[in-house]
């Protein structure tokens, strides 16, 4: 009985540990793989007051300017020079305000994998097309290979169009973007704006690279800001995740006090029907104090047993029926659903069995004390 | 005091409360149970019995009068030297065999050997010598649930045995049994009496164990009737 309730509530609480691990994650994928990388790199004053009319004058004044430094600092996946564009896109009947963003169309597929297709394909590098937000190609009604033209005016002030061929279409998850955004291939958008800058550098860093690193390998470039995603994504991700830890906290406390309710019944259930034993164990000489420690030692062999199959039983569950995922319905504010994995760690194993040994040794402690204020000679009657 | 005796009792009372009332368990008892012969308490339901048997096991505390245990007053023992004496000089046989249900036969007469501090060898000796006593060596291995209740109170009586006290005190050790095994029980009491010389006090309502003992002491309303 203890070791059942044990073991099955500490697996239910690394699961649902785990399977919030694997949301809170997967959020985090989402939003470094389908729009800001691990973070942007904007030229220093971009987001001063001298730079809200003329936006240029914040811009790195072409790509030589920040890519070889990244290059060097040997922290980086790939980097992903941007050039934000606004203004007018329309299908020759219909006109809407598009936010627009030249990118290197290549290098930006292969890492931001997390942007769903919708149909077409993204950005291949070559010039003249464009790839658009699910909400804007449905507001525009454009198909596959029409044509459309976009508006707008150069650092200078004059007015500019060119016309591109809708490749593709894609969806990031959240509506707001979906409505006004499209890609085109970066030169394209420096042609329109009538510049060679760049606006901003998205990077991806290698496998085990902190934003702190890179931050402190390019000190010396101080005419350079650091945005993580974090700071860039603080209305989806940021606040999606407080959102989620929240009610995680909340469920995770109900089920904790359910389990340790659970545990602590079982024990003190299981040791007053020892009363006997116990009884007749001092009733041939036996102390008091041996009898704490037998059933101490009993509780935690009890107890670390217990909780390693909680520990099995998950990782096998994970491994099994889990192994593909669980599908889980959009979030708030999102469109687009995702297939989480069940992430445990070796802190959340460790919290969780301490929290079982020690509510154990509690109502083990509790209990015992209570059946050995019972009379030996009438505990030895209880069997 | 008799010198023989292994129990001594001057004027000993007993009372507990039961709700508002007071029930007087013992009044006035003077007796003494000599070393070495199978006694047995008898008397009606309610007459006392178990109360003398559990002051004899030093598992209660006289309420007046005195208990001298092997010539010590029990009153002026420690409750450490209470334990030592429990581990070492006194053996228990229950009714209901109170048998430890997740050890074999042979670990549940061997477990208090341990706590004496006996070596591994010293305590196969004992085990094997206490089982082969009451008859059961061929179920050394068996768990309590896998036995019969004759077998298990052998078991029990074995675990006494085993730690070769002065006195076995046995609450109606043939209560849960038929007539043929508790006559086993009984004879088992009154061979380890007269082999290892020790006393075995039995409260039983049980004729048959009346007319083996070798002394009675009969019991009524928590005064001895007869002796």
């Amino acid at each position: 009985m203890i070791f059942s309730t044990i073991a099955f509530g500490a697996a239910a609480l690394l699961l649902f540990r785990g399977i919030n691990h694997g949301i809170l994650s997967d959020y985090r994928e989402m939003s470094i793989h389908s729009r800001y990388g691990h973070g942007t790199l904007f030229k220093k004053g971009y987001h001063g007051t001298e730079t809200k009319e003329n936006a240029w004058k914040g811009w790195f004044k072409n790509a030589d300017e920040i890519l070889p430094h990244l290059t060097q600092s040997g922290l980086l996946q790939d980097s992903f020079p941007r050039l934000g564009l606004s203004g007018l896109i329309g299908n020759g009947t219909v006109s809407l305000s598009g936010l627009g963003m030249g990118v290197k169309g290549v290098r930006e597929a292969a890492f931001f994998d997390r942007l769903k297709i919708i149909e077409g394909h993204p950005l291949d590098g070559s010039r003249g097309n464009i790839f658009i937000g699910k909400g804007l190609a449905q507001a525009l009604n454009v198909k596959l290979g029409q044509s459309l033209s976009f508006l707008t005016t150069t650092v200078d002030g004059s007015v500019n169009m060119m016309s591109f061929v809708l490749v593709g279409v894609f969806e990031t998850g959240v509506k707001a973007v979906d409505d006004v955004s499209f890609k085109v291939e970066l030169e394209d958008a420096q042609v329109l704006l009538d510049t060679q800058a760049i606006e901003s550098v998205a990077v991806a860093l290698k496998p085990g690279v902190e934003w702190e690193d890179l931050k402190a390998s390019l000190w010396e470039k101080n005419d350079v800001e650091f945005f993580s995603f974090e700071e860039l994504d603080q209305i989806n991700y940021v606040n999606g995740v407080r959102w989620l830890k929240g009610q995680s906290r909340i469920f995770e406390l109900i089920i904790l006090v359910i389990i340790l309710l659970g545990i602590f019944n079982a024990v003190t259930v299981s040791v007053a029907e020892r009363c006997y034993e116990f009884s007749v164990a001092r009733a041939n000489g036996e102390k008091k104090v041996d009898i704490l420690r037998l059933l101490f030692t009993e509780m935690s062999l009890l107890g670390a047993g217990s909780a390693i199959c909680g520990v099995i039983l998950v990782v096998m569950v994970s491994r099994t029926f889990l192994a593909n995922g669980i599908a889980m319905p959009p979030a708030p504010g999102m469109t687009l659903g995702s297939q989480i994995t069940v992430s445990y760690f070796p802190n959340d194993i460790l919290t969780i069995t301490a929290l079982c040994l020690i509510t154990l040794f509690i109502s083990a402690v509790l209990g015992v004390v209570r059946v050995l204020h019972v009379p030996i000679a009438k505990g030895v009657q209880l069997s | 005091m008799k010198t023989n005796s292994i129990f001594h009792v001057e004027g000993l009372s007993y009372s507990y409360r039961l709700g508002e009332e007071t029930i007087e368990a013992l009044q006035s008892i003077e007796t003494s149970i000599p070393s070495g012969r199978l006694v047995c308490l008898s008397g009606p339901s309610g007459s006392g019995k178990s109360t003398l048997l559990n002051l004899f096991g030093l598992l209660d505390k006289p309420k007046s009068g005195k208990l001298f245990f092997k010539g010590q007053d029990v009153n002026r023992l420690s409750e450490k030297e209470k334990e030592k004496a429990r581990l070492f000089d006194l053996g228990f046989i229950f009714q209901s065999f109170n048998l430890f249900p997740t050890l074999t036969a042979e670990e549940n007469v061997e477990y208090f050997l341990h706590r004496q501090g006996l070596s591994k060898l010293k305590r196969r000796e004992r085990v094997d010598e206490a089982l082969k006593m009451v008859g059961i060596e061929g179920q050394k291995k068996k768990f309590p649930h896998q036995m019969s209740g004759g077998q298990r109170q052998r078991v029990a009586i074995a675990r006494a045995l085993a730690k070769k006290p002065s006195v076995i005190l046995a609450d109606e050790p043939t209560a849960s049994l038929d007539q043929a095994n508790g006559k086993q029980v009984i004879q088992i009491l009154k061979e380890g009496c007269r082999q290892f010389g020790l006393s075995a006090i039995v409260a039983s309502h049980d004729g048959m164990v009346l007319e083996s003992a070798d002394d009675n002491i009969r019991l009524r309303d928590g005064k001895i009737d007869r002796t």
